[in-house]
C-alpha cells in the first residue's frame, strides 16, 4: 500500500505547489477587496460599511462556490466532523473583532502607528503554529530561517507598503486606546488562524469551514454594530436601504470570500506559517489598485515612492523565501504527529484524515448537486444582479484602463488557482 | 449516543486549541467595551 508521501509523487503539482498557488491567489482577490470599499464614503459608521461587506461575503459564499460542492457535500464534511463547527464559528468571531478593532486603532492613532502593529498578525499565526501543531518542527534551519526571515519579511513590507499611502498621520487624543486596539487586533487576527490549522489538521474542507465561518462573522459584527453603534438607530440600517452603494460592499464581500477560500487552502496545504504570510502579500495588490485605478501615488515625493519600491522588493523576496521552503520528511512526520493527536482526542479514523489532508475525496455519494444548489446560487446571483442594475457610480476618478487590466490579473488567478484545485484535489 | 456527546464537549473543553482562541475571544469582547 502506498504511503501519504509516496500517493503524493504520483501527481503534477505538488501540495507545497499547490499551497503556494494558492496563497498567491487569496493575495490578488483580498488585495483587490479593498478597492469596492473606497467608492462608499458617503458618511456611514465603519460599523456600518463592516456589517455590509460581512453581508455581502454571506451571501457571495452561496454563489459559485456552491456549484463547486454542493450543499449535500458540505453538510455531509460538516457532519463528519461537528466538532469543529466551534472552531469555525470561533474563526468568524474572532475576525469581526479584529476588524472592529482596526477600525477603533485608526481613529485613536492614524494609520501610520496602527500598520506596524497590526501587521503583525502573520507572524502571531506562525508563533501559534509553531506552539500548539508542531509546525516546523523537525525542518532544517535553512527551511526554519526561510520561513521565518520571508514572514518578518512579508510583514515588514506589509508596513512600508502601508505607509507610502499615509500623508501626515493623524494622533488622536487618546493613543494608548489606540495602541491597544491595534494589539488587539493583531492578536485576535494572528489567532483566528488557529482553527484554521485545526479544521485541516483533521482533513475538512475548506468549503466547508467557510460556510460555518461566515456564520460566525455575520452573528458577532450584527451583535457588534447592534450593540457599539447605536442600536437600531446605526447608520448600517439606512445603508441597507441604499441598493446603488451596497452593491459596491457586497463585491468587496464577494472579492473578499474568494480571497478567503484561497487562503484556507493555502493554510490547508502549507499550514498557516507558510500559508498566511504568502496571502497577506495582498497588500501588494491593494497598494496597486490604490495606485494604479484610483491615483493615491499622484504627488507622491520620493521618500514615498521609495517606500512603494522598497517595500514591493521585499515582499517579492519574502514570498519567494516562503514558497521555496519545501516541508521535509521530518516536519512531515510532526505533521503526522499532531494528525494523530486530533484523531485519538476526537475519535475520528487516521487513514482517513490523513487521506482528506493531502487531498483525496472520500465522500461518496454527496458529490452529486441537488436541484436546492441551483436555486440557491440563482438567488444569491440574483441578489448580485439587482444590487448591480441599481449600483451607482460615484464621481470618483478613476483609471478605466487599469481597471480592466486588474481585472484580468484576478480573472487569470482565480482560472489558473481554481484549474490547478480542480485538477490537483477535486477541490477537496 | 448522549455519552458520545458529553465525551466530544468534554474534549472541545479541555482542549488547549479550544481554549485559547476562546479566551481570545473573550479578551476581545472586554477590549472592544472598554474602547468604546
Amino acid at each position: 500500500m502506498a504511503t501519504p508521501v509516496q500517493t503524493q509523487q504520483k501527481h503534477f503539482l505538488s501540495l507545497h505547489s499547490l499551497g503556494v498557488i494558492c496563497g498567491l491567489t487569496a493575495a490578488v482577490w483580498l488585495g483587490a477587496a479593498e478597492a469596492p470599499t473606497k467608492l462608499v464614503n458617503a458618511g456611514f459608521s465603519p460599523f456600518a460599511i463592516s456589517m455590509a461587506m460581512v453581508v455581502g461575503v454571506f451571501v457571495a459564499r452561496w454563489t459559485f462556490p456552491t456549484l463547486l460542492k454542493g450543499t449535500t457535500y458540505v453538510f455531509a464534511d460538516l457532519a463528519e466532523r461537528k466538532h469543529l463547527i466551534v472552531w469555525a464559528l470561533l474563526a468568524g468571531a474572532l475576525w469581526a473583532e479584529g476588524n472592529t478593532l482596526t477600525v477603533f486603532a485608526v481613529r485613536d492613532v492614524g494609520l501610520a502607528i496602527a500598520f506596524p502593529l497590526w501587521n503583525a498578525n502573520s507572524l502571531v499565526g506562525l508563533f501559534w503554529g509553531r506552539v500548539l501543531f508542531c509546525e516546523l518542527k523537525g525542518a532544517h534551519r535553512g527551511n526554519i530561517a526561510r520561513v521565518v526571515l520571508g514572514a518578518c519579511a512579508i510583514a515588514a513590507a506589509a508596513v512600508a507598503l502601508g505607509f507610502s499611502t499615509v500623508h501626515g498621520g493623524v494622533v488622536g487624543q487618546h493613543a494608548w486606546r489606540g495602541i491597544a486596539a491595534a494589539l488587539g487586533a493583531s492578536l485576535m487576527l494572528g489567532t483566528m488562524y488557529v482553527p484554521y490549522r485545526k479544521a485541516y489538521l483533521s482533513g475538512m474542507n475548506p468549503l466547508s469551514f467557510v460556510t460555518a465561518f461566515t456564520v460566525g462573522e455575520l452573528t458577532m459584527v450584527t451583535t457588534l454594530t447592534y450593540t457599539l453603534d447605536g442600536g437600531m438607530h446605526s447608520s448600517a440600517f439606512r445603508l441597507f436601504h441604499q441598493p446603488g452603494l451596497l452593491f459596491w460592499l457586497f463585491l468587496a464581500g464577494f472579492c473578499w470570500v474568494v480571497g478567503d477560500l484561497f487562503q484556507n487552502f493555502a493554510a490547508k496545504y502549507l499550514g498557516i506559517g507558510r500559508g498566511i504570510p504568502l496571502s497577506n502579500t495582498n497588500q501588494l495588490w491593494g497598494l496597486a489598485w490604490g495606485a494604479l485605478v484610483f491615483g493615491e501615488l499622484a504627488g507622491a515625493d520620493h521618500k514615498h515612492m521609495l517606500l512603494v519600491i522598497g517595500g514591493s522588493v521585499i515582499m517579492i523576496l519574502g514570498a519567494l523565501a516562503i514558497s521555496t521552503a519545501v516541508a521535509s520528511e521530518n516536519e512531515q512526520a510532526s505533521t503526522s504527529e499532531a494528525v494523530m493527536r486530533e484523531c485519538d482526542r476526537y475519535g475520528m479514523d487516521h487513514e482517513r484524515v490523513s487521506r482528506s489532508q493531502l487531498g483525496d475525496d472520500l465522500t461518496e455519494g454527496s458529490q452529486t448537486r441537488r436541484w436546492w444548489d441551483y436555486v440557491i446560487v440563482l438567488v444569491a446571483t440574483g441578489i448580485f444582479l439587482w444590487l448591480g442594475l441599481h449600483a451607482v457610480v460615484p464621481p470618483l476618478a478613476m483609471n478605466l484602463h487599469w481597471v480592466g487590466a486588474l481585472s484580468a490579473v484576478l480573472v487569470v488567478a482565480l482560472a489558473g488557482g481554481g484549474w490547478a484545485l480542480g485538477r490537483r484535489t477535486g477541490f477537496c | 449516543m448522549k455519552k458520545e456527546k458529553q465525551k466530544t464537549a468534554a474534549a472541545i473543553l479541555s482542549d488547549s486549541h479550544f481554549l485559547l482562541p476562546f479566551a481570545v475571544v473573550v479578551v476581545g469582547i472586554v477590549l472592544l467595551i472598554l474602547l468604546h
